[in-house]
């Protein structure tokens, strides 16, 4: 997905420069681990534009899609407003709390964004929001508001919202931890089901079995940092660094 | 005082024209709030600092004095000031609605914070813009929020028509004023006019609270 060096003096309170490289990521899905405030989230809010960043490039699929506000010069264009809306065209979000507009059906939810932001006609973005929620599941939940359905069906219905977008890379913020023990599966089986689809995916994540079988490269985050990336296999049972060794160890021992 | 009831209807075409004038005050100062209200509340947003001091003054100047004050000011001073010619009714509505406009942005802006960061993120990370976003997902649910302090809020304007009887605009209550004057019975027709705004007002109430459980066995405010 991304060739990317981000520098960010948002990032955390306690980390206040955050650098991370993403190398390669295309067509492939990515597990972003770490301790909590390590800065993943603040890591895909930046990949997803939602926070602006101070310096670096950020890549997708070989096009420079965003520079940060300080490495003006060839290409500072890229950084306009305007730019800016049309990467979060390209990068699709699923966040932890779900975020469901609370006021609309689940159709509506999905439907809202290729009408507005796409200028599809209601017809035509209705109808790519019925195969959307076909697609999750939960079609013939299409007419309830947000607040009738379940966890997991909130959560699968806010992917098939970021899917119809057309996104070229979706983000996952640790989208199961909101959610009662029985209702984790549902959630990961579409994620799963995306990616035999060969979506790009970067997910923030605390499932590392998960992780462990649908991730092509891990990347271990701490204090703002990528410590460490590799393939599942080296990460979980051959880790380099010290700090990833003692993430790890906490992990197994609780 | 039952046979001056009777008597009371003779006066009915001059309640008519002060119903007719308070509703056209009412109905143009809501406009005028609405709008205003919801350009102030954005002001007050906007990513300019300028913008967003001017709207604060605004608001504090509107908030900080009385309504008569602020009649008089605008009905003598705004048209010497801007070299234009207004009727004591365009004054008045024109204070009311500004008057409004001052309170309504508070409102407004309460019910926009209650919108939880979280919408806006999703239906930015969505790709919708700014105006979208605000009129398809905050707007609709901070609406929710508000409903009631908006309605109490419109029944106040209702009866603070009755301030600009003191530019002698024929409204409701410079009419019961006239009336009295011309009939010496002061208690019946301030009781007549009474029951009229309360007919007027009372409604506002009921409606609300009609929108307010229609929609709520569908969605409530903040999941």
């Amino acid at each position: 997905m991304a060739a990317s060096t981000v520098e960010s003096d948002l990032g955390n309170v306690d980390a206040p420069e955050a650098q991370v490289a993403i190398r390669s990521l295309s067509k492939s899905y990515g597990d972003l681990i770490g301790p909590s405030g390590s800065g993943k989230s603040t890591l895909l809010r930046l990949v997803a534009r939602l926070e602006p960043f101070d310096a670096g490039q950020l890549w997708i699929e070989g096009h420079l899609v965003a520079l940060g506000e300080k490495s003006k010069g060839d290409g500072a264009e890229l950084a306009t407003p305007n730019h800016q809306k049309r990467l979060r065209k390209e990068v699709g979000m699923v966040f932890q709390e779900f975020n469901l507009f609370p006021h609309f059906t689940a159709l509506r939810n999905v439907a809202l964004a290729p009408e507005r932001a796409l200028g599809l006609d209601r017809d035509e973005a209705e109808n790519r929001a019925l195969v959307l929620l076909e697609k999750v599941g939960l079609a013939e939940k299409a007419h309830e508001h947000p607040a009738r359905l379940s966890g997991g069906q909130q959560q699968r219905v806010a992917i098939a919202r970021a899917l119809a977008m057309q996104p070229k890379v979706m983000l996952f913020d640790e989208v199961t931890s909101a959610l009662d023990p029985e209702l984790v599966g549902e959630v990961l089986e579409v994620m799963r089901e995306l990616a035999s689809d060969g979506m790009t995916m970067l997910v923030v994540s605390h499932e590392m079995q998960f992780a462990a079988d649908v991730a092509d490269t891990v990347f271990f985050m701490d204090e703002g940092s990528i410590v460490e990336s590799g393939s599942p296999d080296q990460i979980f049972h051959e880790p380099h660094e010290d700090r990833t060794k003692a993430f790890l160890r906490r992990l197994l021992a609780r | 005082m039952t046979e001056f009831l009777g008597e009371l209807v003779h006066y009915a075409p001059a309640f008519w024209r002060g119903l007719r004038f308070t509703l056209a005050l009412t109905g143009i100062a809501l406009a005028i709030g609405v709008g205003g209200g919801l350009a102030l509340a954005m002001l007050r947003r906007s990513r300019l600092r300028l913008a967003r001091i001017l709207a604060t003054i605004y608001i504090e100047f509107f908030r900080t004095t009385p309504l008569i004050v602020q009649l008089v000011w605008i009905y003598f001073v705004l048209p010497i000031a801007l070299d234009i010619e207004m009727s004591a009714f365009q004054s008045g509505a024109l204070t009311l609605g500004m008057n409004q406009a001052a309170y309504k942005s508070e409102i407004f802006r309460a019910g926009i914070a209650e919108v939880p960061l979280g919408q806006r993120r999703a239906s930015q990370a969505l790709g919708l813009g700014r105006i979208d976003t605000f009129r398809f997902v905050v707007l609709p649910q901070a609406s929710a929020v508000i409903l009631p302090l908006f309605m109490a809020h419109t029944m106040l304007l209702v009866k603070g028509t009755a301030y600009v009887s003191m530019l002698r605009v024929p409204e409701l209550t410079h009419t019961a004023n006239l009336i009295s004057l011309d009939s010496f019975r002061f208690l019946e027709v301030y009781l007549a006019v009474g029951v009229i705004y309360f007919i007027l007002i009372y409604p506002i109430g009921v409606l609300g609270r009609w929108i307010e459980n229609k929609g709520s066995h569908k969605w409530r405010p903040l999941q």
